[in-house]
C-alpha cells in the first residue's frame, strides 16, 4: 500500500480556483492591512478555512466573491490579535475598504502593467536600488551601510522614486483611459 | 483635525504605514483621512497595488538575471513570500 496519497478531484479544484484568486485576494487584504508580509500571512490562515468550507462553495458562483468573505473575517481576527501591538485600522474602515475594494481590483491588472513600464523607464541605479528595497527585505539602515550612504538620505530617495513611480503609474492609466 | 490633505502628505502616510514607521498621531491622521474620502481611498488602492507591481518586478528581475529566463509579464507575487519592512527610519 502507498504512503502517499493521490489529491482528490474537489482538492485539485480548490487548488486550481484558490491560485486563480491569489493575487486579488492578496490585493484586497493588502489595503485593510496596510502591508504584503501581513497580508500574505493572513492569506495563508484564511485558505486553511477556505479549504474546510470548500465543500460548501457553489461551482457556479464566482469564487473569489465567496473566499473574500473567509479573508476579511480572517483579516480582522489577525488585526484584533495585532491590536494589543502594533497600530491597525478599525472594525468601521476595515468594512468600508473592504467593500470598496472588491469594485476596485478590476483596475489592478492595469495598474500592474502600468508601474511595470514605469520601473523600467527608470535610470539602471535607480532601478537597482528599487529592486534591492523591495526584494531583500532589507531594512533601509542596512542597505545604507552596505552602499555606504546615510540612511535618512537613502531612505528619502527611496521615497522620491516611490512617488515618480506612482504618478508615472497613474499618467499611464490615465492615457489608457483616453485611448 | 483638517480633513484636507495634500499629495505629498498623503503618500507620506501611505509610505509610513506600509513600511511599519508610521507614528500613533499619523495613523490617526490615515484613518480619519480614509474614513472621510472615497478619493483618498481610492489613492490608497492604487498605492497598495503599486507597491505589489514593485514587489512582484524586484522577484522577477532577479529570478531572471540568476536563471537567466525571461519571466516578463508573468505575474509572481506568490512566488517568494516577502516578510514586513519593520523598524524603518523615522
Amino acid at each position: 500500500m502507498s504512503d502517499q496519497t493521490e489529491p482528490s478531484p474537489s482538492s485539485e479544484q480548490f487548488i486550481t480556483l484558490l491560485n486563480a484568486a491569489h493575487g486579488r485576494l492578496l490585493g484586497f487584504l493588502r489595503v485593510m492591512l496596510g502591508n504584503n508580509a501581513d497580508a500574505e500571512d493572513v492569506l495563508q490562515r484564511a485558505s486553511m478555512t477556505i479549504w474546510r468550507k470548500f465543500g460548501e462553495y457553489d461551482a457556479s458562483k464566482d469564487f473569489f466573491s465567496w473566499a473574500s468573505s473567509f479573508a476579511f473575517y480572517e483579516a480582522k481576527n489577525f488585526q484584533r490579535v495585532a491590536a494589543r501591538s502594533r497600530l491597525h485600522f478599525d472594525d468601521e474602515l476595515m468594512q468600508r475598504l473592504a467593500e470598496e475594494r472588491v469594485h476596485d481590483l478590476d483596475h489592478r491588472e492595469a495598474r500592474l502593467a502600468a508601474m511595470d513600464h514605469c520601473v523600467e523607464e527608470l535610470q539602471t541605479a535607480d532601478r537597482e536600488l528599487v529592486r534591492e528595497f523591495y526584494l531583500n527585505n532589507t531594512e533601509v539602515a542596512t542597505l545604507a551601510e552596505r552602499l555606504g550612504r546615510a540612511p535618512q538620505t537613502l531612505y528619502n530617495k527611496l521615497n522620491t522614486l516611490r512617488r515618480l513611480l506612482a504618478d508615472c503609474m497613474k499618467r499611464r492609466l490615465a492615457q489608457e483611459a483616453r485611448t | 483635525m483638517n480633513s484636507e490633505s495634500n499629495p505629498h502628505e498623503l503618500h507620506r502616510l501611505f509610505t509610513a504605514k506600509t513600511d511599519g514607521t508610521i507614528t500613533p498621531e499619523e495613523h490617526e491622521r490615515l484613518s480619519a483621512l480614509l474614513k472621510d474620502s472615497a478619493e483618498v481611498r481610492q489613492q490608497w488602492f492604487a498605492f497598495q497595488d503599486a507597491e505589489a507591481a514593485l514587489l512582484a518586478w524586484s522577484q522577477r528581475e532577479t529570478l531572471r538575471r540568476e536563471a537567466g529566463v525571461d519571466l516578463a509579464g508573468q505575474g509572481s507575487e506568490q512566488a517568494m513570500p516577502q516578510q514586513n519592512r519593520r523598524g524603518g527610519l523615522r
